[in-house]
């Protein structure tokens, strides 16, 4: 037999976790010349240079045994397999030796020793696909992102929402409003419910000088990324900005209350108004710091949903509440206090269906859309860190725009007065009522 | 009281002890500070962008997407203009589980307010994910190159191709080879008569790209969107802020669905198995003592040591030695 061998192929492999990679690379191994010889990878060797397999080296053993394409298995117990190389060479001195290994290896192991004695190095493509850092990769995406979801799925070839394709909806000539209802609700909204969504977004989208506006310039005069400033903007919208769900929440007790207790909406209106006012609570969705005699977008907001014939349980409600806490003002001889856009706004969202929280969204992402054009002007007309002496106008983070209320300068201690310092500061507790 | 620490060293260009202590006065010689803008203003009664009062706006059947129109750009759009941004808009809400939606849906495990998932999402729009203002500065900056230098938009798409073949923002990628929804934007931006300058132009870097890329490639969702907006007027910045804002929506729903679907995580509830960790070994951690003995400063005080030092820090994933951005400097 060994007079026959013209040439002999080895290749080295670790064979852990056996895929189409490895199989790929065997085979053309062994179609290189008469005889091959497959070294398969110690433990030991595998973690001379990456992770320890997670298969045993008898396992591993035990698959590229059972392979039609390998003449035969030995082990090899170094990265570099020379020793084997040098093995074969003594066996088959006649023979030509052609070292095979993956083309993602830039230096060959045992390439020294095959150029001694003038054999060959082959290097076919490395089947990356299914290379252990694509695989835990992919694993790892899985496990992190892995989700049940109602909303969306995208393939290669369509993005679904809800079950409608995107591109579909649009070529359709729907609108984004229209596509908010699908998002939120899973259907397409009526004539009516879409006119409705498109003057509330349309309304709410700017406010000029709001805390999300003010946010937006504040965090951009840094010159972040403008989708930080963006960000900042949306994340305004807490529980003194736009009270978020929070209303919501509140109309949607008290209409279950009313079914539960058998009382009318008009009713329920002023058991909420007593309910809060009694607790010296304040009413959401009355009052507008900035528009003292009545928001210009709330009433409208109101008229607009009661045209359009979308008046529903909340609007009943809502009505109720404003009529209840004015008349109780009245009695006090106090001014009249209107509606503000939480509560035009996310009554009309809430009787066009959009839960609490999904009207929370629209409103604070939709300022989104005026803020970045705040931020937007900020950058492209304005300077960075607006403190510029330069500037006509005093400046958004002019030093003397710092009125310090805290404690009187006084002298650091020393480290080694630390210690003494700190215990009668404590002790004296004229600190506590700096504490936030 | 003595000199604190080195701050009598005489290296410091100022006197340090006798620095002044207290706040600036106010500044009376120049005109107070007021929130100037040209976007919008509002007093008690009205709120007003770019001139028209708002409320006016939606009563007279003005929509989101004019308001949109209204605040980057300061005009009212055409029917056309305002259709086809409502058809960007509609294919940019939704991604699956996108970044954006990822981040959302991890900050909504934290039981946060909705804000905070919805915000952080368009955190997400980098310039490898949606680079819309790296992608419109590209198709500008060309523009001008081939106007400057005479040629024709395919030659100057080539040379753009040749410069930025494996950028993330070149807009033409083997991304949407099943997806016929890029290409169906481009269709109708045609169709309602707003395509433009960089539709075509995008159009020549698809045809480029194809040529010399050995992979199949086509025009995707960022090209598509980024060229149709330039051609709405929409500047690069404001392209890449309104389709992150737009994202925001579906990432608001699906923070929404993670609260109704999944669990809220606890501080210290979610462990990292030792498999996903390939750090330095479990080794035993020195005295106080032992360190004075033991541990020595580490830097490198000549250009050759530095060199060494660096390559050794990079070897630690997540010292964040192994990313150096290119910055623009005087010097090449």
């Amino acid at each position: 037999m060994k007079k026959k061998i013209k040439t002999i192929v080895y290749c080295s492999t670790t064979a852990d976790m056996f895929h189409y990679g490895h199989l790929r690379l065997l085979e053309k191994a062994n179609v290189l010349g008469d005889f091959f010889i497959c070294g398969v990878l110690t433990d030991e060797a595998i973690k001379s240079y990456k992770e320890e397999p997670i298969a045993s080296l008898k396992e591993r053993m035990a698959i590229v045994s059972a392979l039609r394409c390998v003449g035969k298995v030995v082990t090899q117990r170094s990265l570099d397999p020379t020793e084997n190389l040098k093995e074969i060479h003594s066996q088959f001195r006649d023979a030509k030796i052609i070292l095979v290994c993956g083309s993602n290896w830039k230096k060959v192991p045992g390439a020294e020793y095959i150029k001694k004695i003038k054999g060959e190095i082959v290097q076919p493509p490395f089947y990356e696909k299914l290379s252990i850092e694509n695989v835990v990769s992919k694993i790892f995406r899985l496990h992190e992102f892995r989700r049940k979801t109602a909303i969306s799925y995208k393939t290669e070839g369509k993005t679904i929402l809800r079950g409608y394709n995107l591109s579909d909806l649009a070529e359709e000539g729907y609108t984004f409003c229209d596509a908010l209802f699908v998002l939120f609700q899973g259907r397409l909204p009526a004539e009516n419910e879409e006119k409705m969504l498109e003057y509330e977004t349309a309304e709410f989208l700017e406010h000029s000088m709001s805390p999300s506006a003010a946010g937006a310039i504040a965090v951009i005069s840094g010159r972040p990324h403008l989708p930080a400033a963006i960000a900042a903007a949306v994340m305004t919208f807490g529980g003194a900005h736009g009270p978020g769900a929070a209303h919501g929440y509140m109309m949607h007790q008290y209409i279950e209350r009313a079914i539960k207790e058998g009382k009318s909406l008009e009713e329920m209106g002023r058991i909420l108004v007593d309910e809060y006012l009694d607790a010296g609570l304040p009413v959401m969705g009355l009052g507008q710091p900035q528009h003292t005699d009545g928001d210009p977008r709330a009433e409208p907001t109101h008229i607009k949903q009661e045209e359009l014939g979308l008046s529903g349980a909340y609007l009943k409600l809502q009505r109720s509440i404003e009529k209840h806490f004015n008349e109780r003002r009245k009695k006090q001889g106090k001014s009249f206090v209107a509606v503000n856009m939480i509560g035009a706004g996310n009554t009309a969202l809430a009787d066009l269906g959009f839960s609490p929280n999904a009207a929370w969204c629209i409103g604070s992402v939709c300022r989104g859309f005026s803020c970045a054009a705040h931020a937007l002007y900020t950058i492209k007309k304005g300077h960075a860190w607006a403190a510029s002496k330069r500037e006509p106008m005093v400046q958004m983070l002019d030093l003397s725009m710092i009125k310090y209320v805290g404690p009187e300068d006084r002298p650091v201690p020393s480290i080694e007065e630390r210690q003494e310092y700190a215990k009668n500061q404590k002790e004296e507790g004229e600190y506590k009522k700096w504490v936030l | 009281m003595g000199t604190v620490g080195n701050l009598g060293d005489p290296k410091l260009c100022y006197d340090y002890k006798n620095r002044e202590y207290g706040t600036v006065e106010p500044d009376i010689k120049r005109a107070p500070f007021r929130w100037v803008s040209e976007v919008s203003y509002k007093n008690i009664h009205r709120i007003v962008a770019r001139g028209y009062d708002t409320t006016e706006l939606v009563e007279q059947g003005y929509g989101l997407a004019d308001m949109i129109f209204i605040d980057f750009q300061a005009r009212i759009p055409l029917i056309e203009e305002q259709k086809m941004l409502n058809y960007v808009m509609i294919l940019a809400l939704e991604d699956g589980f996108s970044t954006p939606v990822a981040i959302s849906r991890m900050i909504a495990k934290s039981n946060t307010y909705l804000t905070q998932a919805a915000g952080a999402s368009i955190l997400a729009f980098g310039q490898a994910y949606s680079a819309y203002s790296a992608f419109g500065n590209m198709l500008d900056k060309y523009l001008a190159k081939a106007e400057k230098e005479g040629k024709t938009s395919g030659e100057i798409a080539e040379l753009l191709v040749k410069e930025h073949l494996n950028d993330e923002f070149l807009g033409v990628s083997g991304l949407m080879l099943k997806d016929p929804s890029a290409k169906r934007m481009f269709v109708r931006a045609e169709k309602l008569g707003v395509a433009g300058k960089y539709i075509g132009f995008t159009k020549e870097i698809v045809k480029a790209t194809q040529k010399i890329n050995k992979e199949p490639v086509d025009l995707d969702m960022l090209g598509a969107i980024g060229a149709t907006m330039m051609d709405l007027g929409f500047s690069p910045d404001a392209t890449w802020a309104i389709l992150a804002i737009t994202r925001a929506f579906a990432a608001g729903a699906h923070s929404c669905e993670e609260v109704e679907r999944e669990h809220f995580e606890r501080l210290g509830q979610r462990l990292t198995p030792k498999e996903y960790y390939d750090g330095p070994e479990h080794r035993t951690v020195l005295t106080i003592n032992e360190r004075k003995k033991s541990a020595a400063a580490e830097h490198g005080d000549s250009p050759e040591k530095w060199e060494k030092w660096v390559e050794e820090k990079k070897k630690l994933k997540g010292s964040g030695w192994s990313i150096m951005e290119k910055v623009k400097i005087p010097s090449k």
